[in-house]
């Protein structure tokens, strides 16, 4: 535990070198966290969220808790296994490319600027 | 994709080893939690400094059938812990070992989050949404 950094290490998505560190250093286990504010704007989240509540959301708990898609934590999709949870995501991932059109994919973008920019130092 | 109010109990995320050995190797397992919306009070996201251990086992709480499964909070105590205030638009990765929770939030706004798992295969990441 001697190396570990037990903290959430907030760094900007411009700050290459500091961004590519903090990854290696989570892959490498030597760090709990890594924020990166404002990786959207505050504009597109919004027109996110207006997406998310018109494209159908599963309510669990109407107005507290819910859900798009898929959901591996939830005891429904443990108990009906996983092979469930593969046949659900063609499904989820048309909703995702609406709920996306106007802003990108932020997954795309996540693996772009973030990931990418150290995985191939992992072992 | 997720709209949560309640919070979640301690946990740990272990993707790997729950259900997911049949697509290769995995390792390096990170849980990322993209915030499209937060709360006005409450959400935050609390991680402890202990990862799990089969002795933790009698502490696991019955799961509700919904959504929430977890431990009770004896399992983290004493245990230095960090509280983090997330905001829109942030990108959280963290290392999903370490027993974690969301706190409860209060007020109409929902928090609404992506939330993802990722790991190594053959040098390759993937993405698994939860």
């Amino acid at each position: 535990m001697s190396n570990f950094d037990f903290s959430i290490r907030e760094v900007s998505i411009t700050q290459t070198n500091e961004l590519k560190q903090a990854v290696l250093d989570l892959f490498a286990g030597k760090l709990l966290g890594l924020a990166i504010p404002d990786f959207l704007t505050s504009q597109e989240c919004h027109r996110i969220v207006q997406k998310i509540y018109s494209s159908g959301i599963e309510w669990f708990e109407e107005g507290t808790l819910g859900r798009i898609g898929v959901s591996i934590p939830d005891q429904k999709a443990r108990t009906q296994g996983i092979d469930n949870y593969f046949a659900a995501i063609p499904t989820y991932l048309e909703k995702r490319a609406e709920i996306f059109s106007e802003v990108g994919d932020p997954t795309t973008k996540m693996l772009q600027q973030v990931f990418e920019l150290a995985y191939q130092h992992c072992e | 994709m997720e709209l949560q109010k309640n919070g979640r109990l301690i946990h740990v995320d272990n993707l790997i080893e729950e259900s997911l050995q049949q697509v290769g190797q995995p390792t390096n397992e990170l849980s990322t939690a993209l915030y499209f919306q937060v709360p006005i009070l409450g959400g935050e996201l609390e991680l402890f400094e202990k990862v799990y251990e089969d002795s933790d086992e009698y502490l696991r709480l019955p799961a509700d059938g919904i959504a929430n499964r977890g431990f009770a909070d004896q399992v983290c105590r004493p245990r230095r812990n960090i509280l983090h205030q997330p905001k829109t638009g942030e990108l959280v990765i963290f290392a999903n070992c370490y027993y974690h929770r969301v706190v409860p939030s209060q007020g109409e706004k929902l928090r609404i989050t992506q939330l993802c798992t990722t790991y190594l295969v053959n040098k390759q990441i993937v993405v698994a949404y939860v």
